[in-house]
């Protein structure tokens, strides 16, 4: 199938592909490199994040860590396998994708375990293993954005396309998200559908009409929310050693003091011992302790290469559904990102986010890396040497 | 502005392009976004740089205060033996049942568990319920220095999961082997404030040497996490405890038991309130065996409630009004300034009235013409009054603060008290007083102040430090010999002899003296204190005692015997003397000591 694309892309672009060789898996080199580099430099840390856990029962070489490790080796191949994947397939697929996504996200509000921290309702469990259907529902509703931008093309100036179908579809995928409740990961999945609504083209002022909506929804289920209220009170008076919920962020700003620039090296932050959960929310903060700002510098320029490259792979790719694809896979990745480092760094409250790639969690990492599998088959497709 | 609207589209152009139906031009859209996202990386850049580089220091320093925690390891504390090695005091190693009633609470029924550990331990679950009651506490202590079986048990339901949360912590016990014996010479401790689980002695020996027994405790100081466990790879300092050292007593624990044995058979004999024995070797100040009554059990001291007269050190810590042992001290005063003389003769009056003040002798008998040895047989007042009165009041305070009298003896024992005399000058003091104390009124002092003065008369006039530690022997194995030290020369070594001499003279002279040893040649004297009231002696508050000391030849015991209020007899001569003489004879017998001659042996038996 690979081929047979190959060729009609060959011959749709006739000299220029000869140039550009259609070997398999991947032809972004940069794409290619940060896909192996950031699962693998995160299964180093979480192996370092979990030391604490040694106290505990278990042993040096844990059950966590080695199961980050098969999920890692497990996704990086599942990446470079779908990079083969044409990725016009998933226009078809998009619609019923989302239909299932919903069904999961509204299934998890009636069957998850309710005793859970902080009776929050994302997971399903199955046997040992949990399933959160939010990993899966954003991958849906980007495709599915992606899909209804191509089939709907210039009409997406157009409220009834802008505000109902676009919006509509994010709308339906944040709610449910927002009601589990799991902020995080909905203002995350709402942002990315926003931009990606307003990559597509979309009217400015239609652009603020579910924001509108949905940032009072946001405010609502904050306020609701005991330890979310906190949260953002605690934020709010920009002390960071108040006892309870401040005592993150600020274990958090030692352990980056205490790298200073070059870290402590590997393994050996003692601030993972105070930290709540090192291998997952503050990981940043266990990279910052261990490599200093050269480590969180490193990561923090990864990122943003990840965006710049997305992005440049948006704006060379042939058609709006690759388009939007990579600018909805780019911005999912590096808002998760962003909002997950200043939490870290005390820039916005605290919030449950994990670091894409580089968080503890096999659903995260696999759903990640699924991300990149795509993006990386519409790279393939893109031609990046014209001008973004 | 121009140019933002340009990047957004601008109204026109948009109209232009809904009308084409064509997409506008994707590429400034994206643009704004490359834009906002280089923009969020800046300000994540610059956070990081803030607090990697800028504020890296403090926020350090900060993290290192905060994870550091210090704690100490408590030494083993010394043993207290006797002289001969036997174990008066040792520390044992028992544990404390502790538990974490949050844990205990949250995995179990408390009162279960109460329940079982009072099964196990013996104790009153109610009082273990109540002390795990708390459910948001981290910490309660259930039962100090359990040892043994039930220790065994507790350490057995733990390993089984039958007592979630509760676990057994190091403790250090302090036992006493003997019980009562020796009580007062070892003290007792009692829990260290400033550091549990371990002891700090509280009175006697344990007390006097507790910087020595105790020992330096050690410092662990490490990073800790949220639960304080000790992170693996954080900072770590471990400096072992100093173990404490054993101190070697002088006290023998069977002349120690001799003491204690006559001690309660004689209060038995005379149904005294009270009592103590002190046998010292006045060669070298050395206390042999020091017993008092009431006492105690310093490895009881829980099941006291308050601290009540057995606790007291009678023999250091009380005073006593010495009566007529005392005259020894004017005599010794009174030969050594040369006012008398063996020999001198004088009228011992029944009756006298010296300064205003009528004194008696105790049977308001007149002796005309007596020599000195005379005063010492009949134990005239009178006649101590005229050999205190030719010495001049001056002189004779001089020699009671030589003999060490009104001051501390400095024995090593903890609360040793002064005694209280009254001297020339003084403001409470009249002419009189000097009478009175001639014969040992209107004076107090302590049993080991007149068993130290009355050794410097054996000890050719010199006067030894008492004391009962002899050797100090430190965990490393270094041996401290504590040498005997003399205080002062207060006679000159022939005024000791011949006052020892005149001491024995009377001593025999006494018809039916109940103080006499068969084969033995002691000296001694009998004292009786009388505390007047309205004239009349009130015979349940007097204190009949005896020091003596021998063999004469080469004096190395000295048996002080005093009992209080006795109640059947009434007599120094009665109620002393024959205590004095079972004890003096049963050590002797155990040191060995030679007796004079058998024939004499034989011929007092007859």
């Amino acid at each position: 199938m690979s081929a047979e694309h190959g060729a009609h892309v060959s011959a749709a672009r006739g000299a220029r592909a000869l140039r550009r060789p259609t070997s398999w898996p991947a032809r972004d080199p940069y794409l290619l490199i940060l896909t192996v580099v950031l699962p693998l430099g995160g299964v180093v840390l979480v192996a370092s994040a979990r030391i604490p856990a040694v106290l505990g029962e278990s042993s040096l070489l844990e059950r966590v860590t080695v199961q980050q490790m098969v999920f890692a080796v497990a996704g990086v191949v599942l990446a470079l396998g779908l990079s083969a994947v044409d990725y016009h397939r998933y226009a078809r697929i998009a619609l019923p994708a989302l239909a299932a996504a919903w069904v999961s996200l509204i299934g998890v509000l009636f069957v998850a375990d309710a005793t859970d921290l902080f009776a929050a309702r994302r997971w399903f469990r199955i046997g040992d293993l949990t399933v959160q259907p939010s990993e899966f529902a954003k991958i849906a509703m980007i495709m599915a954005l992606a899909a209804l931008a191509q089939k709907y093309g210039g009409a997406v100036h157009s409220w009834r396309v802008s505000i109902l179908r676009l919006g509509g579809v994010m709308v339906l995928t944040v709610l449910p998200i927002l009601l589990e409740p799991d902020l995080g990961t909905a203002i995350t999945v709402g942002v990315v559908g926003f931009v990606m609504i307003f990559a597509a083209g979309a009217r400015l002022h239609h652009l603020l009409i579910w924001p509108a909506v949905l940032v009072p929804a946001a405010m609502l289920s904050i306020m609701r929310n005991a330890y979310q209220r906190e949260r953002l009170f605690t934020f709010l008076s920009g002390d960071p050693d108040l006892a309870r919920t401040g005592y993150q962020a600020a274990q958090a700003q030692i352990a980056m003091g205490s790298g200073g620039v070059t870290g402590r090296g590997l393994g050996l932050g003692t601030q993972k011992f105070l930290l709540p959960i090192p291998d997952s929310d503050a990981i940043f903060a266990v990279l910052g302790e261990e490599f200093g700002l050269v480590g969180t510098g490193t990561v923090l320029v990864l990122f943003l290469a990840l965006f710049v490259r997305g992005i440049q792979i948006a704006a060379a790719s042939p058609d709006v559904f690759g388009r939007l694809l990579a600018v909805g896979i780019v911005t999912q990745l590096a808002f998760q990102a962003f909002v997950n480092m200043a939490v870290v760094t005390g820039l916005v409250p605290v919030t449950g986010i994990t670091l894409p790639f580089i968080s503890r969690g096999g659903s995260s990492l696999l759903a990640s890396l699924v991300m990149m599998g795509i993006l990386l088959n519409v790279a393939r497709h893109a031609d990046l040497r014209r001008k973004a | 502005m121009k140019s933002v609207r340009g990047l957004l589209g601008s109204r026109n152009k948009r109209a232009a392009d809904v009308d084409a139906g064509e997409p506008p031009d994707p590429s400034r859209r994206l643009i704004l976004m490359l834009l906002g996202g280089v923009g969020a990386a800046g300000a994540l850049g610059w956070r990081l740089f803030d607090w990697h580089v800028n504020q890296a220091a403090a926020l350090a320093a900060r993290g290192s205060s905060a994870l550091l925690t210090r704690s100490e390891i408590n030494p083993r504390r010394g043993n207290i033996v006797d002289r001969s090695g036997d174990v008066l005091a040792i520390s044992r190693s028992a544990v404390r049942v502790v538990a974490d009633p949050s844990e205990l609470h949250h995995d179990a029924d408390p009162f279960e568990v109460a329940d079982r550990l009072a099964e196990l331990l013996g104790v009153d679950a109610a009082v273990i319920a109540e002390r795990l009651g708390n459910p948001t506490s981290r910490y309660a202590e259930i039962q100090r220095e359990v040892i043994g079986e039930p220790a065994d048990a507790v350490a057995a339901a733990i390993e089984d999961g039958q007592l979630p949360g509760v676990r057994l912590d190091p403790d250090r016990m302090r036992t006493y082997p003997n019980r009562e014996l020796a009580a007062h010479v070892l003290g007792f401790v009692g829990e260290n404030t400033s550091r549990p689980g371990d002891v700090v002695g509280q009175a006697g020996i344990e007390a006097w040497y507790d910087d020595i027994l105790g020992g330096q405790p050690g410092i662990v100081s490490s990073d800790i996490d949220r639960l304080g466990r000790r992170i693996p790879i954080g900072r770590y300092a471990h400096q072992p405890p100093q173990h404490g050292s054993h101190v070697t007593l002088t006290i023998d624990r069977t002349i120690q038991h001799i003491a204690e044995q006559e001690l309660d058979a004689a209060i038995d004999e005379f149904s005294a309130a009270s009592g103590t024995i002190l046998i010292t070797n006045p060669k070298t100040g050395e206390v042999l065996g020091l017993a008092n009554r009431p006492a105690y059990d310093p490895g009881r001291m829980h099941e006291y409630r308050t601290f009540g007269p057995e606790f007291s050190n009678r023999a250091s810590g009380l005073i006593f009004e010495p009566g007529s042992t005392f005259k020894l001290i004017t005599m010794a005063a009174g030969l050594d300034t040369g006012a008398v003389r063996p020999e001198t003769t004088h009228d011992l009056p029944g009756i006298m009235t010296y300064y205003g003040q009528e004194f008696k002798n105790w049977d308001e008998r007149t002796h005309p013409e007596q020599t000195m040895v005379s005063v010492l047989q009949h134990s005239s007042n009178t006649g101590a009054i005229f050999v205190a009165d030719t010495i001049g009041a001056d002189r004779f305070y001089s020699y009671l603060d030589a003999f060490g009298f009104g001051s501390r003896t400095g024995i090593d024992l903890a609360g040793e008290v002064s005694g209280i005399v009254r001297r020339r000058g003084d403001p409470m003091w009249f002419l009189p007083d000097l009478a009175a104390n001639s014969f040992g009124q209107g004076i107090s002092v302590t049993p080991v102040q007149l068993a130290t003065a009355v050794g410097a008369i054996a000890n050719d006039g010199v006067m030894m430090r008492p004391r009962v530690a002899r050797a100090v022997t430190h965990p490393d194995g270094r041996h401290e010999t504590i040498e005997p030290q003399s205080i002062r020369r207060v006679l000159s070594t022939e005024t000791a002899r011949t006052l020892v001499q005149m001491m024995e003279a009377a001593e025999s002279a006494v018809t039916g003296n109940l103080a006499r040893i068969p084969g033995y040649r002691t000296a001694g004297k009998t004292g009786t204190a009388e505390i007047p009231s309205g004239g009349k002696l009130l015979e349940d508050t007097a204190i009949a005692s005896y020091v003596g000391f021998g063999p004469i030849e080469h004096p190395h015991v000295l048996v002080l015997v005093i009992i209080e209020r006795p109640q059947t007899a009434f007599f120094g001569a009665q109620v002393a003397s024959p205590t004095y003489a079972r004890v003096m004879s049963r050590v002797a017998t155990y040191m060995k000591i030679p007796p004079r001659e058998r024939r004499d042996l034989n011929a007092a038996r007859t």
